[in-house]
């Protein structure tokens, strides 16, 4: 898309074409100056000061740079947080990624009651709100859960004792932590160790949002494409390989962008159905972020970790953007 | 000899495939639809009764008969046993209604073993009568469906559920018409024009979705005081009218630069102008993208707690996920009313899903003209 | 046949279109409408207006609210009330005060120190004051609404925590009723002989007692503060509260007379004792509404002393409700007016008679309407009777930091992590660092501030 030397010799079609596209893309430059930038620039500012939200008379004070200086020697949950997000990132992205493709492409067919199966999938991102957390609360209680009696049926047949039930306990209590001591059930959010990935995997049930992303990328792909494929000889992998994933690419970059951005800022599960704990496992980056600027009453120093996580995934964007040239494919190409 | 083998297998493959497909897609579905039935049954149940009595995805209620008598009890626990030299079911029971203590009934009727079977009743194991249960044949325990629909009602009524829709579908339609107009238009911009600074511009767009919203919340509500829009329904809905959307933006770009520049060129050479070429060329072609951003966004603005939380002081002007609030209390939860709430106020939205799902096929247009 | 199908499906695919407009066209100027009709401000022709907070807890508590902006509308003709609803208050103070559209008089609950730096001084007021005085309130509930020696807020409502007891589970087990003098002995020796396994199955069915999680904190400070009164120096680490948290462990996992927390977390505290699975139950007086439904008899008391080394202790949790006035109010005579009217004898009695407080003012908590209204429960004396001992859950304006560090401790020791839990003594040395450095943190802030 970039040609450098383009722009210097500007021909009439040229500065037309910019002309238009400025034209276009006016209403978003109107909209970030008006709505987007003050405020970020506000925050960028705020990270420099102390200032409590609290307080009528304005506690607005400069303070250089010791908001900063304190995310790296004065906040224990600092590091903890961002290990935390980073391991919730790490393994929820490739999930999401693949997770939702393998579902659009499950979706992606004619047969008879298509519609009610992809509204079965879309459902959990409808049903939002207070109830699906406590809902989950409870599927995920260690005792009169739905997942763990389920569970208990499981391992009463097999024999408690039996070599079966242990070892299908321990890959889930690798995972998802112990119930109890001596007890074969997960833990699931209650324990230290399950907690994050049974959040992940409660993430898992809202693929239905990628699934649709994915599911419209596919209507963009030339049906011409696969029946040409099939004439030739190649196969289902094939097909899929050479054709799906390269022309869906634009929709998996999308998908690993909009991952990037959104898994970082992961928090309202954390602050609803663990409010960050058990000891502080699921503490995320932005929950700590949130209570710093809510709870403790540090805006300042919560604008300054928000900062930071911007650089972050500023960064990580770029270097998906810088990479997109060498595995995403645009039918657009100008000639 | 290859070849019919082959063939062989590919009709046995036409006739498996449906098949495997289906039985894939029925089981991912009732693991998606399991906790979503037991909303619809706790919707359904007494007050009160809630998680009491264990997992129950049926609201069955109990009820103990004598002489006539009627009342509502809990069932803790049956047995077989012989009663008058036949067999019968003990159950235990608990009262909700009396001041009686945990009884034993006698059922003197039914298949009882198939009975316990269908209650899901724990079986009684203690093998004689204890000091703590009094095993006296005496009345009938009688399990029927009492679906509490009126939960419904009550629920709607306390949220002040009209009230809070009008407001809903107010800020809904015209935030997400607002989006999808802006939006595809700004996505456009970006994807089709040649202009210095694209793509630094593209990225500026991306990152304002990289600073968490926390910090910003306060500044923005500073803004919308300025421009006097506090307690009104404006800051919710307005400023998708300009595109800060970035996340359709990007979808709508990504969209348009699958599509080939040949359609651009050739609606130009037809004599449309540029916004002829996007109000008849890509428009009509991006129905998929305009579905899901459609969806996206519907239930965005549908769902939204804090734009409203912060914004609207009145309650004339309150949204529906601001209603749904008056039932998870500081202290307590009203399981039935919640659950029955949150089902009544998704519902749009499914709706809207299941008749929006249907362009997610491909272009007519679009195939026709790459044959 | 076909003909004439393919003939209307046509018609109805150039409809189609036609149709979109028209839904389009409707759905804008229906919206606009809707837009317009919320937008357009009535001017309420009075000359004060005071912009009033309110949470939406329940329906209930809408009426509450409801109830005083109307009537002290229809007493005052110059004042107009705002009645600005929320269903989380304090998020929402937070951000009106951050952006600078504070309004005047605002209802809080527990916590509401967090704002004691927005909060009008009250002092000079009362002093002048007939009807709201502090010796119209009990004095625990008088000082909770106070903070550094300043009075920031007027009390309305001040709801402590009880015992409920069903009296049919009692009758059952042929035991005498708790009398208000009971002791934790007492309480304990009960609760044993209340649970029970009713099919020999090994899982219990009915519990003897319940105390929740948030009863901790009233055990933590037993002996009465876990700091001293100035909250400068935490004295978390106490004989009495490592005696009484070591007892109230072994009533979960020695006992086993007490539901696990996970237990009575799944299973809902109050559907519990509803359901006539827990013959104890402590909770405030929120419960009451939602008991008074239930057909067994039940009623409360208050919580036991705890005898240790021949003293007695005694303590429960304390949430007080209250008004306050913001800083910057433009009216602060018509803003104190109303606040000392909602914590007034009138508002207060009718609160308290339809079923919204805990009476926080004495003379209507001790009256004969109020504690014999012939409902449940018949000891109404208990709540009154508690506020002497009462003691609000860390009254700090950096309360919810000190709950969410304390959280991991208090978990280890309560519920603990795969079957193993802290002691008692463990969890207290881990708590008393934890608070100092809050508050040392706390003060250097705000003694360079002020």
């Amino acid at each position: 898309m970039r040609e450098p030397n383009a722009y210097r010799r500007l021909s009439r079609k040229r500065v037309r074409e910019a002309a238009s596209g400025y034209l276009f893309i006016a209403p978003w430059a109107a909209g970030f100056l008006l709505f987007t930038l003050g405020p970020m620039m506000a925050s960028a500012v705020l990270s420099f000061c102390r200032y409590d939200p609290s307080a009528v008379r304005g506690t607005l004070e400069w303070v250089g740079l010791s908001n900063y200086a304190r995310m790296f020697s004065g906040d224990p949950l600092f590091w903890k947080s961002l290990s935390v997000t980073l391991r919730y990132s790490l393994i929820s992205i490739p999930l999401q990624l693949s997770g939702g493709l393998a579902l659009a492409l499950l979706l992606n067919r004619h047969v008879r009651g298509i519609a009610l199966y992809r509204t079965a999938f879309y459902l959990p991102m409808v049903l939002g709100g207070v109830a699906i957390s406590l809902l989950w609360l409870w599927l995920f209680s260690p005792s009169q859960g739905l997942i763990n009696i389920g569970l208990a049926k499981v391992f009463d047949f097999l024999g408690q004792d039996s070599a079966m039930a242990h070892l299908l306990a321990w890959p889930l209590q690798a995972v998802f932590g112990k119930a109890d001591a001596d007890s074969l059930l997960p833990g699931w959010i209650s324990s230290e160790r399950g907690a994050l990935n049974s959040l992940i995997l409660m993430s898992c049930w809202t693929l239905g949002g990628s699934m649709i992303i994915n599911l419209a990328g596919l209507q963009a792909i030339p049906k011409t494409y696969y029946e040409a494929a099939e004439i030739d000889g190649a196969g289902r992998w094939t097909q899929f390989w050479r054709i799906t994933i390269p022309l869906l690419s634009p929709t998996i970059f999308f998908n690993l962008v909009m991952g990037v951005i959104g898994s970082f800022q992961v928090f309202t599960q954390g602050l609803i159905m663990t409010a960050g704990g058990p000891n502080n496992s699921t503490c995320f980056y932005v929950l700590n972020t949130y209570r710093n600027a809510f709870e403790f009453f540090r805006m300042g120093y919560a604008s300054a970790l928000a900062w930071f996580l911007f650089v972050i995934i500023l960064s990580l964007t770029l270097l998906v953007v810088r990479s997109s040239s060498l595995w995403v494919f645009y039918e657009a190409q100008r000639r | 000899m290859k070849g019919r083998a082959r063939k062989r297998g590919r009709a046995l493959r036409r006739l498996v495939a449906p098949l495997v497909t289906h039985a894939l897609l029925i089981a991912a579905t009732v693991v998606m639809l399991l906790p979503l039935a037991w909303m619809v049954s706790t919707s359904l149940k007494q007050s009160g009764i809630g998680l009491s009595r264990g997992i129950e995805w049926l609201p069955w209620r109990d009820a103990w008969t004598k002489d006539n008598a009627t009342m509502d009890v809990i069932v803790l626990g049956a047995r077989v046993a012989p009663r008058d030299g036949r067999e019968s079911v003990e159950v235990g029971i608990k009262s909700l209604a009396s001041r009686r203590r945990p009884t034993t009934v006698y059922v003197p009727e039914g298949s009882f073993e198939a009975e316990i079977e269908a209650w899901r009743i724990r079986p009684l194991t203690g093998e004689d009568e204890t000091a703590e249960a009094r095993w006296a044949p005496f009345g009938s325990v009688r399990r029927r469906l009492a679906p509490e629909w009126g939960n419904y009602r009550e629920a709607l009524e306390k949220m002040r559920f009209w009230v809070c829709l009008a407001n809903t579908l107010a800020i809904t339609f015209l935030g997400t018409a607002g989006t999808l107009l802006s939006c595809s238009l700004v996505a456009y911009g970006f994807a089709r024009f040649r202009f210095p600074g694209n793509n630094v511009l593209f990225l500026v767009l991306l990152s304002s979705m990289m600073l968490p919203s926390v910090v910003t919340m306060i500044p923005v509500y500073l803004l919308f005081r300025e421009l006097h829009w506090i307690d009104t329904l404006l800051p919710l809905f307005a400023p998708a009218w300009f595109s800060v959307n970035a996340f359709a933006v990007f979808l709508f770009r990504q969209y348009y630069m699958t599509l080939p520049f040949d359609l651009d060129d050739a609606a130009q050479i037809d004599g449309c102008s540029a916004l002829g070429t996007y109000w008849r060329v890509l428009l009509p072609l991006s129905r998929p993208v305009m579905a899901t951003v459609g969806i996206f966004c519907f239930t965005q603005y549908w769902l939204d707690f804090m734009g409203p939380l912060i914004y609207l002081n009145t309650s004339e002007k309150f949204t529906l996920a601001l209603g749904l609030y008056t039932f998870k209390g500081a202290y307590t939860t009203q399981w039935h009313y919640l659950m029955a709430a949150t089902l009544a106020v998704s519902l749009p939205c499914i709706v809207l899903f299941f008749a929006g799902q249907r362009f997610f096929v491909r272009g007519v247009v679009m195939s026709g003209l790459k044959a | 046949m076909t003909a004439r199908f393919e003939r209307v499906r046509r018609a109805a695919a150039a409809m189609g279109p036609v149709l979109l407009y028209a839904l389009l066209g409707a759905g804008f100027v229906l919206s606009g409408y809707q837009v317009w009709r919320t937008t357009r401000s009535e001017a309420p022709g009075r000359a004060i207006t005071l912009d009033f907070l309110w949470p939406t807890y329940t329906p209930q508590k809408v009426r509450y609210g409801e109830y005083l902006a109307q009537r002290y509308m229809e007493e005052h003709p110059e004042v107009y009330v705002n009645l600005i609803l929320t269903p989380d208050p304090y998020r929402k103070l937070q951000v009106m005060i951050a952006g600078g559209t504070t309004p005047d008089v605002v209802w809080m609950g527990v916590g509401w120190q967090q704002f004691a730096d927005a909060f009008l001084p009250l002092d000079e007021r009362v002093a002048t004051e007939p009807e709201v005085h502090a010796e119209n309130y009990f004095p625990r509930l008088w000082e909770s609404v106070h903070w550094r020696g300043k009075l920031l807020a007027l009390p309305s409502s001040g709801q402590v925590g009880v015992i409920y007891y069903n009296k049919d589970l009692f009758d059952e087990a042929g035991l005498e009723y708790p009398a208000d003098d009971w002791t934790w002995d007492d309480m304990q020796r009960m609760a044993r002989a209340l649970t029970r396994d009713f099919d020999g199955d090994g899982a219990i069915d009915q519990y003897g007692l319940q105390l929740g999680q948030v009863y901790l904190v009233p055990f933590l400070l037993y002996d009465g503060q876990i700091a001293d009164p100035e909250w400068r120096s935490a004295r978390v680490d106490s004989p009495v509260s490592r005696a009484l948290l070591d007892r109230y462990q072994a009533l979960i996992y020695e006992d086993k007379v007490m539901p696990t927390p996970t237990t009575s977390q799944e299973l809902g505290m109050l559907p519990m004792f509803e359901a006539g699975r827990v013959a104890m139950h402590a909770a405030s007086g929120y419960a009451i509404e939602s008991f008074r439904k239930v057909q067994f008899d039940w009623d409360v008391v208050r919580f036991p002393a705890f005898e240790f080394e021949g003293q007695r202790y005694q303590a429960t949790g304390l949430w007080e409700e209250e008004f306050s006035i913001l800083w910057d109010t433009d009216a602060p005579d018509a803003a104190w007016d109303f606040a000392r009217w909602c914590a007034g004898h009138e508002t207060v009695r009718w609160a308290a008679l339809n079923g919204h407080i805990v009476p926080g003012r004495v003379e209507v908590a001790l009256s004969d309407e109020y504690l014999h209204s012939g409902r449940r429960p018949a000891n109404m004396r208990s709540f009154t009777d508690s506020l002497a001992f009462a003691v609000p859950i860390y009254p700090h304006p950096w309360l919810k930091r000190i709950g969410i560090e304390f959280e991991p401790v208090l978990e280890r020791y309560h519920v603990g992590t795969e079957g193993r839990r802290i002691t008692a003594a463990e969890a207290l040395a881990e708590l008393q660092p934890i608070l100092q450095k809050i508050l040392d943190e706390y003060n250097a802030e705000h003694n360079e501030t002020r």
